[in-house]
């Protein structure tokens, strides 16, 4: 099933640092949030849907299994940022890496040799020259999905004049805004503020028509349309149905020059990259070049045994892998959920989409 | 082979500067972020390079990127590799001072030299680029910049997992403790030690610090105690409206806080030893004084007559000069197009004219920050980052553009300022001041200042110009405030009426609001009319409206 998930209000999905009211702290948001809070919310749901017994760890157990181990069959794929549009439901994705603006055009950066007499730090073959002035990478940026692949396919995409609610390219705040409130520490027994207890929290706020969608296979039984909690502070959403396109495939063969494009974050062995890209793909593939964001680093808290779980860290949303193989290569047809990453394929993480350079 | 022109930078800034909770931090992140440059400058420097940006490498501040020139024979990947290797021990070496510091309270086992090793190990990133000088200086520049470029495209990183209780400055990594418990039970031991100070660190186990944290907070010996707290910059302009006028007041609140030695002095001064934040009331309540100066049961038994008679003091000093800002400001500055004006330089000559420059208008910004009351954490290369008081932020932050115009030639400068509560979280506040400049630099033209106030309760305002429209009547308006003839309701009401105003009635209702509002015992009323019509003017000419700068 595919579902859209509105806010009934603003969202909070916490990005995994510690908090707490005295230490006079800053919860941020991550949005959209990770696949490892996404499932938490699907799975909490389905235990309403199922009207599994709360106190019953077994019965728990057996519907939506563990925060690692998960019942038999589940996959999920996401979460994508997402607008209803006239034409229904159209997923949003970050500005890829590999992007510059050059007055009304999106273009690609193609990896190219380093020319005679330069040096650079780059551990790749090849890297991504930029002729033109330089640019600070504007990140605020998101791509609705058609521009998104005209721009994976053809590595330049129009910046149109259109705006509001169809625009294909927009900024960041024309689909959500974050919101600071500030917060002070209630004293349990006395229901008054204590003294230096101040804390300060970041909310998202979208735009009206803007919510998350969301892939999810091997739970069954929900109604076409409800409500449930999603996020920090018990936060609702309403979900209904998603008409969004079919997620694309990747091509088979792959271009002989192509590019994998990661529409949500991914967790390598050897942080930028995995052990051995082979891993992934039958035929020989070899990687050339890279645009990569900043790492995250994710970690949370572990309400069961309240402590902090382990921080790793992983490589963002958007960022861009280029490969150079003989024509016959394919994405291994064993992948988990087509993804590449080494950890959590089966909840959304390494989705990727695939270009040609 | 010919001379090649190196550009190599060390960060990530961001780790060394945002994570901070006290502009303490804030100024060891920044220190030793220039310290880490200055020996990667020094590992080339040794190889044979030549300076050219930045032009002084023995500035307090050094930019956390260089450029120097490799004479014929030093091949940039050994020179880079040395840079990197350099920048890494300095790490290590001013890690050793806060190790050693640590360890003499509780000795360290193989649990926390492994975090402490992963941490120092893996935090650093490098970039660099190299490209050799044919015959043209410009247009190897240009391919050693454009490579340069590229190389931060491909950010590279290690896969490190950090487990157990996470660090209170970053959140992300662990915290130091040992194989004898958690590391609130670590810290906790630290804070009770009586080595350190309720300032140093939180009590309790409530601060809780990996390896970047711990060199932070003992890196430096008290040197960063030295640099003013947040509170100290909000009452520093206060503190001298005091001495002035009502030194008594304060010499008798003085001589209550000293019988109670938990009260530490934070500088030599005699007049006034303590931190700012003494001369809050809210400072002397039972929940800080434990948060912030270690009190326990004990001492809030024992000093409680000395604390009531304090908290007096104190109100007396109220009762006759008024109480100090509550609010500081936090200035983000740098020149406009620094990259674009670097890479117009036809010779080598004149980047390293302007390398020099730049450095003339660093020193010249510590002493405008200073001349303000204010203090720099960071001023070198074009940027600027200074704590002022709130009443001199704005005067300072155009005595540094107007510096800077000044010394670079055809060069501007733009600004971003955040205006916050001198406790309010100091990572946010460095956030909303860097998101101000960035408003700032989308003025068209650049050249520009954007000023962002965080409130206590509901959403931030912020407000842009470029400078040269705030010298007149925007500064006849703050004078007209500030002495009080214009009631701060004229610029609420304003804000809340004419939103929904269009047209000739927006200049009907600032009539209507100046006459209202104006107290002509404290000076002559402008002619309302005349006054609403600049105001309008002003207003339309002001490339940000309200809904441009939430775009």
């Amino acid at each position: 099933m595919k579902l859209f998930l509105e806010p009934i209000d603003v969202w909070l999905f916490r990005d995994g640092r510690p908090f707490d009211a005295l230490s006079d702290h800053r919860a941020q948001s991550l949005f959209p949030p990770y696949p490892t809070a996404m499932q938490g919310i699907i799975r909490s749901h389905h235990l309403v849907v199922k009207k599994v017994d709360l106190r019953n760890q077994e019965a728990i157990e057996h519907a939506v299994g563990t925060a690692t181990t998960y019942p038999p069959g589940f996959q999920m794929r996401g979460p994508f940022l997402a607008r209803r549009t006239s034409e229904g439901v159209q997923r949003y994705f970050p500005l890829p890496a590999d992007a510059v603006a050059q007055g009304d055009v999106i273009r690609a950066l193609v990896p190219s040799e380093l020319p005679a007499g330069v040096w650079s730090s780059v551990p790749m073959p090849r890297l991504l020259w930029h002729d033109g002035e330089p640019t600070k990478r504007e990140e605020r940026w998101w791509l609705r999905e058609d521009a998104l692949m005209a721009y994976l396919e053809q590595g330049v995409v129009q910046i149109d004049e259109e705006t509001g609610r169809e625009s294909r390219i927009c900024k960041q705040d024309a689909l959500f805004q974050r919101e600071n409130r500030l917060g002070i520490g209630l004293d349990d027994t006395t229901r008054t503020s204590q003294e230096g207890a101040l804390y300060e929290v970041e909310f998202v706020r979208v735009v009206p028509g803007v919510g998350l969608e969301v892939e999810v296979e091997g739970l069954d039984g929900w109604p076409e349309k409800g409500i449930l909690r999603a996020g920090g502070e018990g936060r609702g959403a309403y979900f209904e149905a998603s008409d969004a396109p079919t997620w694309p495939e990747a091509p088979n063969p792959l271009p002989q020059r192509f590019k994998v494009y990661l529409a949500t974050p991914a967790y390598f062995e050897e942080g930028w990259k995995p052990k051995d890209w082979q891993r992934f793909f039958d035929g020989k593939v070899e990687l050339m070049a890279a645009a990569l964001g900043r790492y995250e680093s994710l970690g949370g808290f572990d309400l069961a045994t309240n402590t902090h779980k382990p921080a790793r860290r992983y490589v963002p949303a958007g960022s861009v892998y280029f490969f150079q193989s003989d024509g016959q290569a394919s994405l291994k047809a064993s992948l988990v959920n087509q993804a590449i990453t080494d950890d959590g394929a089966k909840i959304g993480f390494g989705q990727i989409l695939i270009g040609r350079w | 082979m010919p001379d090649t022109i190196l550009i190599f930078s060390l960060g990530p800034v961001q780790g060394f500067l945002a994570e901070a909770r006290r502009a303490q931090d804030l100024w060891a992140g920044s220190r030793l972020l220039s310290e880490l440059t200055q020996a990667a400058i020094q590992a080339c420097r040794r190889s044979g390079a030549e300076m050219i940006y930045p032009a002084d490498p023995s500035q307090e501040s050094l930019p956390n990127k260089f450029v120097v020139k490799l004479p014929e024979g030093v091949a940039p990947e050994q020179a880079a590799e040395a840079a990197r290797q350099a920048a890494q021990e300095e790490l290590q070496q001013r890690g050793e001072v806060a190790r050693q510091f640590l360890q003499s309270i509780i000795p360290s086992d193989s649990v926390w030299e492994k975090i402490w090793q992963r941490q120092l190990g893996n935090h650093l990133e490098f970039f660099w680029a190299a490209a050799v000088i044919e015959d043209d200086y410009p247009a190897a520049y240009q391919k050693a910049s454009r490579a340069f470029d590229a190389a931060k495209r491909a950010r590279t990183f290690q896969q490190v997992t950090e487990d157990g209780l996470k660090d209170s400055l970053s959140g992300r990594r662990s915290a130091l403790r040992t194989a004898q418990g958690d590391a609130r039970s670590y810290w906790n031991r630290i804070a009770a030690s009586g080595r350190v100070t309720a300032a140093q660190l939180k009590p309790e186990g409530r601060e809780r610090l990996d390896a970047l944290g711990a060199i932070k907070r003992f890196g430096f010996g008290n040197e960063a105690e030295r640099f003013p707290s947040t509170s100290s910059v909000a009452a520093a302009d206060y503190l001298e409206k005091v001495r002035g006028k009502h030194q008594s007041a304060l010499v008798a609140y003085r001589e209550i806080l000293k019988a109670i030695p938990k009260f530490y002095c934070v500088r030599g001064s005699e007049a006034w030893p303590y931190d700012g934040d003494l001369l809050y009331l809210e400072t002397l309540v039972p929940e800080r004084l434990r948060t912030s100066y270690g009190f326990g049961d004990a001492d809030l038994q024992q000093y409680e007559g000395q604390l009531e008679a304090a908290r007096l003091a104190l109100r007396m000093l109220y009762n006759s000069i008024g109480r100090p800002s509550p609010y500081y400001a936090l200035l983000v500055m740098d020149g406009d197009s620094m990259g674009k004006r670097v890479a117009s330089c036809a010779s080598e000559e004149e980047h390293r004219q302007l390398s020099q420059r730049l450095v003339s208008f660093a020193a010249q910004a510590r002493q405008i920050v200073e001349q303000h009351q204010g203090t720099a954490v960071y001023a070198g290369g074009d940027d600027v980052l200074a704590l002022l008081p709130l009443k001199r932020a704005l005067p300072a932050a155009q005595a540094l553009a107007e510096a800077f115009a000044k010394i670079v030639p055809g060069g501007t400068a733009s600004a971003g300022l955040a205006f916050a509560h001198h406790l309010y979280p100091l990572d946010a506040v460095l956030r909303a001041a860097r998101e101000a400049e960035g408003w700032a630099k989308g003025m068209e033209g650049k050249n520009a200042i954007c000023v962002r106030a965080l409130k206590r309760s509901g959403e931030p305002i912020e407000v842009r110009s470029h400078w040269g429209d705030l010298r007149t009547l925007f500064g006849e308006l703050c004078q007209w405030f500030a002495c009080g003839a214009l009631s701060s309701r004229f610029a609420y009401e304003a804000a809340a009426n004419l939103p929904f105003l269009d047209g000739e009635p927006v200049q009907s209702e600032l009539k209507r609001l100046i006459q209202r509002h104006w107290d002509t015992r404290k000076s002559n009323p402008p002619d309302p009319d005349n006054l609403a019509k600049q105001l309008v003017a002003w207003a339309d000419s002001l490339p940000g409206k309200a809904e441009e700068l939430t775009d």
